[in-house]
């Protein structure tokens, strides 16, 4: 019977112990904003901290799994928004998102500042907040040790001296792969592109389901040691493997491939979540974030690149990560109309 | 038949058995009489094959058990929660044995039902074990154990858990089903009583040692120390001093008392002894040697007669006696010098 | 026993409010799990899947789409059939093992194998990679060993790395479950059955196998739904070429936004484990037979002979390799430095240094420690939740009527769901005060009790159903009040399943479930979030704290186990 005294006062005082370590409840005073993202979503605290100390507020972050795992959250929970702010739309899933009647359109005194090929949205309720290129990163260490040239086109990779050589992600489950697809839609067009698809698949393409698996599982110049030179990420990534490096190193391991329609330019998109009850502090936060201290902290945090002109790049950035010249691009209501037509017909001819 | 040699075992860096050896003939019941913890169903773990010696033998006429699996051995055995199998019903449980060895279904059902009505639980073929109240699934354990012809039957408390009737009918039936067949058992309990009437041979083990064997009833009247008769039941020992030979005298606290010696020991004049008197050693009103006389200070009707606590000077004896006392009764009679001994 | 009514009734003579009480109890008892079962399960299934068919013209779609449910259905059925095989081929020699033999080191092993439960399936990945990859230690062994130019072993992203998968991380459910049961087993059982002639075969053909019955088929539903919603194993393992029903759900809904595919996949998926449950609970209708806390010196031997030698050997070599050797070499990963200029690996622990450092002070950076403390307070909470509501229904639960057995069907079916489905009905049900998915925090350990309860209920049950009537008859008898019943004889008597319920809930919860993906709170991450992070950016550094975070997380799960299993001890050492 003691034993369990003992154990039932030992069990009470643990949560009692646990619960003293949770965060103190939030000051009344202060209006909450709140901002649905995905999950990659990152930021300095120094930086939020200077909005919030200017509007006298609190931003508080919903992280709710990948991109779609969020805008499905926003989409599902319409009736009665969550959030105010919602950060990360893709240019994927811009007209679907748009169609869902979700935002609010907002037309921020920033937009002239914004690179104008990123402004997707005429309606003016999403605007860019950074772009990425979807790019395939190689192993220089590779190719130099096998006197390779580098691919330089898409059509290149259906040569035989890169069989075997490249993994893809499944468009199906991960968005780089999707983006990738888009690529090759938008250089074959939507008639050829199942064509070179094949062609890849008959030399030795591989296929995985998800980025992480792609890069530190099959691709050779990763911790993960694969058995694949080329795998497709961001032409950023070449400048992560420098910053996050051990031991540190001056030059970056990977670089990525950047001929014309190689890559594709992701897109990401903020808006105002129609419903917000603060639409004030919610225009001001969007302003912030297309303001060029926020922009100047996205390459450093996520890994993309400002959608502001004016915000200067890391020198990381400018030194190993290139933007393509000649990017992919489609139109969003292309995407929209034929995105699960692409997929499956993708999945039919490169999976079964 | 069955010999026992050596048998060593360790627990946990304790020694649990020291030594074990004996003998089982055809036809006999030997009985592993100890207090809890003393080795003995370790003991018959081992003979059964559940767990092995470090060290000696276990042999079956002559031949080495080590290497045979306890299937093979054909040792009946039987538990005392009687580890009936609660998936099966009492028809079941008694054909499991002749299944597992082949016999053919007509004759399973012949013999089940010889067995079940050997031990009176034939009505009950049908019936879960579950539903069975504690005396009949003993009896289901013993049919169970007994059918399949077993050439050794070991039993491990097997009454443990009856109450005293009960445990006086079953203990009869085991008996009688034994000497009927002829099976040589091995009787484990802690339980005197049980032990004598059934045993051939007693087998007394404390801390994992034999202290004493024999037939219960030279056990019984020459235990071979205090610690034997105490756990027999003998409560009535006081120490004594030897003052003569022939006849073998000792000085007690209730009066000079002499000896008809079981064993010829030597002893010196003026040697301090134990002194075992059987509550069956007092012969009220008679006269003779070995006169003592107290007063009665308790009585317990047993049935058959009388347990009596008589106080003699500052000694306090039990003795059983045909006749009614009261408490306070004087008392007076001489003690048979063939039921006392010296320890 | 009873619900705390009976007691009063054998010593009241006036029996008319009594029995009101009695009743009014017995509906408390109802109550609890019921409540709780509707809000958390029935509310959000019901409304996404509502959602689904209010919206027009989805059910018009949905007609020409049966062979895109057939095929990932088929394939599901059949990779969860095998992997449940295969893991019960493992699974109940290993129980066997567990519950019987004494053999040095056994807690230890106890507890490592239930690590991989816990695992974060994205770490696991890369620990099988390290292991049997093209480059990983094994094939690089192996072509040096034999010569080969090209790697022998060759199974990520094939059927055997999905059961391979699979075997890691359910074995551990037929050790708790069928091994729990076993050691509560009489063996004299055995013992007579062996001296009445049977052999070691038939006796567990005859006597075992029917008496752990219910154990066994436990054990068995829950680790084939484990298999039946796999779903990252699949995705990570298993590759693009294979798409279980779980599978296809997160792609429809969260790639595709096809929410009424997914809702239609979600509901095949949910009657095809209704149709499994109704069948196990058909199965399964008698109580567990003797079964009764047994101290484990009457129950576990060491192993004498040499086939028992090297079942118990050969049992643990096989534990070893396929359930402790991925962590081991996660482990090493995290310090392992990769190798310096000379091509020369060193150990070193910078991967658990950097942790403790923001290097790029973002905003969700997450301290290692506040991490733990996250997921060690989710997982008490979950013991607590699932507990009480636990206690409740397995009391439910053991009366046996008609409408408990129909409760307790539906209790298994949370395991049987899509995770995905499940969240985004959270998402949908919770979504303003006092409960709002993504802000509120008792959401997540809320959403774990959900799949740790028909564990928690399977374990409680039998062992109320083994407490004696006589034992709360009598307490009562000598003056107890039903409350005073429960905390004097059941619950001491109840102490040993509780902890193990409590086990299980804990590892049900630390390692990672994919229904919080909705409803995780940014300012309290977890471990598994904090590894996520890591490994969604490129680079050796995230890559190895990534590996050292989850060695933290085997660390801080084993010591958490550890703890609860010693204060098992004291408890159980009366019966």
């Amino acid at each position: 019977m003691r034993i369990n005294r003992h154990l039932f006062i030992s069990w009470v005082l643990l949560i009692l112990l646990l619960s003293s370590c949770r965060p103190k409840s939030e000051d009344k005073d202060i209006t909450v904003l709140n901002v649905m993202t995905h999950d990659s979503f990152a930021v300095s605290e120094n930086i939020i901290q200077l909005f919030e100390r200017e509007n006298n507020a609190q931003v508080k972050f919903l992280l709710s799994g990948d991109t779609g795992a969020a805008l499905n959250r926003a989409i599902l929970t319409k009736n009665s928004p969550q959030a105010d702010v919602f950060y990360g739309v893709d240019n994927t899933f811009l007209s679907r998102a748009l169609s869902e009647g979700i935002f609010e359109p907002y037309a921020s005194n920033l937009i002239n500042e914004l690179s104008e090929d990123l402004l997707l949205d005429p309606s003016q309720r999403l605007l860019p907040a950074d772009y990425g290129d979807v790019c395939i990163n190689y192993d220089r260490a590779y190719f130099s040790a096998h006197s390779l040239a580098l691919p330089v086109s898409l059509q290149d990779l259906t040569l035989p001296q890169y069989r075997g050589l490249l993994v893809v992600e499944n468009p199906a489950t991960s968005s780089p792969g999707l983006a990738f697809l888009m690529a090759t839609i938008a250089e074959f067009g939507s008639d050829g592109f199942i064509n070179f698809w094949k062609e890849l698949r008959a030399n030795g393409l591989v296929v995985v389901n998800d980025w992480e698996s792609a890069y530190y599982s099959n691709f050779s110049a990763s911790s993960g040691k694969g058995s694949q030179p080329m795998v497709v990420s961001y032409s950023s990534s070449p400048a992560a493997e420098v910053i996050f490096a051990d031991p540190p190193v001056d030059d970056a391991p990977t670089a990525s491939l950047m001929g014309k329609n190689m890559c594709f330019r992701q897109v990401e998109f903020v808006g105002i979540l129609a419903g917000t009850k603060q639409r004030d502090l919610a225009e001001k936060f969007v302003d912030f974030v297309l303001s060029v201290p926020f922009q100047e902290d996205i390459p450093l945090q996520m890994f993309v690149y400002p959608a502001n002109k004016n915000a200067k790049l890391p020198k990381e950035f400018s030194q190993y990560a290139q933007t393509a010249k000649q990017p992919a691009t489609l139109d969003p209501q292309l995407i929209a109309d034929y995105r699960d037509a692409w997929i499956e017909e993708w999945t039919a001819a490169v999976l079964r | 038949m069955l010999t026992v040699e050596n048998i060593e075992k360790m627990y946990e860096g304790k020694p649990l058995l020291r030594g074990i050896s004996f003998e089982l003939k055809q036809g006999e019941t030997i009985c592993l009489l100890g207090r809890s913890g003393s080795g003995k169903s370790t003991l018959l773990r081992i003979i059964v094959g559940i767990e092995l010696p470090d060290s000696g033998r276990i042999l079956w006429a002559g031949k080495d058990m080590a290497n045979v699996p306890i299937h093979e051995r054909n040792f009946g055995l039987m538990f005392q929660d009687y580890a009936l199998f609660p998936h099966k019903n009492v028809f079941n449980n008694v054909a499991f044995g002749l299944r597992m060895i082949g016999v053919p279904a007509d004759q399973v059902k012949k013999r089940v039902e010889i067995e079940l009505d050997k031990v009176g639980m034939l009505n009950f073929s049908r019936r879960r074990v579950t539903e069975l109240s504690g005396g009949e699934q003993q009896r289901v354990a013993l049919a169970r154990a007994l059918v399949p012809k077993p050439r050794l039957l070991l039993l491990d408390e097997p009454l443990g858990a009856l109450d005293k009737t009960l445990r006086g009918q079953l203990l009869q039936d085991i008996h009688t089903l034994l000497l009927e067949t002829g099976i040589p058992a091995i009787y484990v309990t802690h339980d005197q009583e049980e032990a004598f009437r059934i045993a051939d041979r007693l087998l007394i083990l404390r801390d994992g040692e034999i202290v004493q064997s024999g037939a219960p009833q030279s056990i019984y009247r020459d235990p071979k120390d205090t610690w034997v008769a105490k756990f027999l039941g003998l409560n009535n020992i006081l120490p004594a001093r030897i003052v003569r030979f022939n006849p073998l005298t000792v000085e007690t606290d209730i009066g000079e008392l002499e000896i008809e010696p079981f064993r010829e020991i030597q002893y010196k004049i003026g040697q301090e002894v134990d002194l075992l008197i059987r509550p069956d050693a007092l012969i009220i009103n008679q006269a003779g040697n070995n006169q003592i006389s107290g007063k009665v200070k308790d009585v317990f009707f047993l049935g058959e007669g009388y347990h009596v606590i008589v106080k003699l000077n500052s000694t306090t004896l039990e003795f059983d006696l045909a006749q009614e006392l009261k408490i306070g009764d004087a008392i007076q009679g001489s003690l048979d010098a063939n039921s006392v001994s010296i320890l | 026993m009873d619900c705390g009514g009976v007691e009063i009734t054998m010593l009241s003579e006036d029996k008319k409010p009594v029995q009101a009480l009695q009743f009014n109890i017995r509906l408390l008892f109802w109550l609890v799990p019921v409540a709780f079962f509707a809000l958390f399960y029935v509310l959000p299934i019901g409304s996404i899947l509502e959602h689904i068919v209010a919206d027009p013209g989805s059910i018009g779609k949905l007609q020409s789409v049966w062979p895109k449910i057939w095929s990932p259905l088929k394939f599901t059925v059949w990779q969860a059939v095998l992997s449940t095989l295969i893991t019960m081929l493992i699974g109940v020699p290993a129980a066997f093992v567990f519950a019987r033999f004494r053999f040095p080191g056994k807690g230890l092993m106890k507890i490592l194998t239930t690590i991989p439960f816990i695992m974060p399936t994205v770490v696991v990945a890369a620990g099988f990679s390290s292991l049997i990859g093209p480059q990983g230690w094994l094939n690089v062994l192996l072509m040096n060993l034999m010569g080969l130019q090209h790697p022998p072993l060759q199974i990520l992203n094939t059927i055997y790395a999905i059961v391979l998968a699979h075997v890691f991380y359910n074995t551990t459910v037929f050790i708790r479950v069928l091994g729990g049961a076993w050691s509560q087993l009489d063996p004299k059982m055995e013992y007579a059955a062996r001296s009445l002639g049977a052999s070691a075969i038939k006796v567990f053909k005859e006597i075992t196998l029917p008496l752990l019955r219910p154990a066994f088929f436990s054990a068995l539903l829950l680790v084939f739904l484990f298999d039946f919603t796999s779903f990252a194993v699949i995705l990570l393992l298993g590759g693009p070429g294979f798409a279980t029903l779980e599978v296809e759900i997160y792609t429809q809904a969260l790639h595709l936004l096809n929410l009424p595919m997914a809702g239609l996949l979600s509901f095949v998926q949910l009657m095809f484990t209704l149709m499994l449950t109704v069948g196990y609970s058909r199965l399964n209708q008698r109580k567990s037979l003797a079964l009764q806390p047994r101290d484990p010196i009457e129950v576990e031997k060491p192993a004498v002979n040499l086939a028992e030698k090297m079942l118990l050997w050969g049992v643990n070599l096989v534990l070893l390799l396929l359930l402790i050797s991925p962590l081991i070499s996660l482990a090493i990963r995290s310090i392992l430095a990769p190798a310096n200029n000379a091509g020369v690996g060193r150990l070193s622990l910078r991967y658990y240094t950097a942790l403790f450092v923001n290097q790029r002070s973002s905003l969700f950076y997450v301290p290692p420690v506040e991490a733990i403390i996250n997921s060690l307070w989710i997982g008490f909470l979950t013991i607590t939740f699932t507990l009480l509501v636990g206690f409740f229904a397995a009391k439910t639960l053991s009366r046996r009527t008609k409408a408990s057995r129909l409760f307790d069907i539906l209790l298994m079916l949370p395991l049987g769901t899509s995770a995905v489905t499940l969240g985004l009905g959270f998402l949908l049900v919770f979504n303003r005060p006092p409960l709002i998915a993504g802000h509120s925090f008792v959401l997540i350990p809320l959403a774990h009790s959900l799949v740790a309860l028909p564990f928690v209920v399977r374990i409680l049950q039998p062992a109320i159903e083994s407490i004696p009537d006589i034992y709360t008859q009598s307490a009562a008898i000598l003056g107890a009040s039903p409350w005073q019943v429960w905390r004097q004889i059941e619950l001491p008597l109840l102490a040993r399943s509780f902890l193990s319920g409590g086990i299980f809930a804990f590892t049900i919860s630390i390692g990672e479930f994919g229904a919080t993906t909705f409803l995780s709170t940014p300012d309290l991450p977890t471990i598994p979030v904090a590894i996520y992070r890591y490994l969604s950016q490129p680079g050796a550094l995230n890559y190895g704290q990534a590996m050292a975070m989850a060695t933290i997380l085997m660390v801080v799960c084993a010591l958490a186990i550890m703890v609860v299993e010693k204060l098992r001890l004291p408890g159980i050492s009366d019966f």
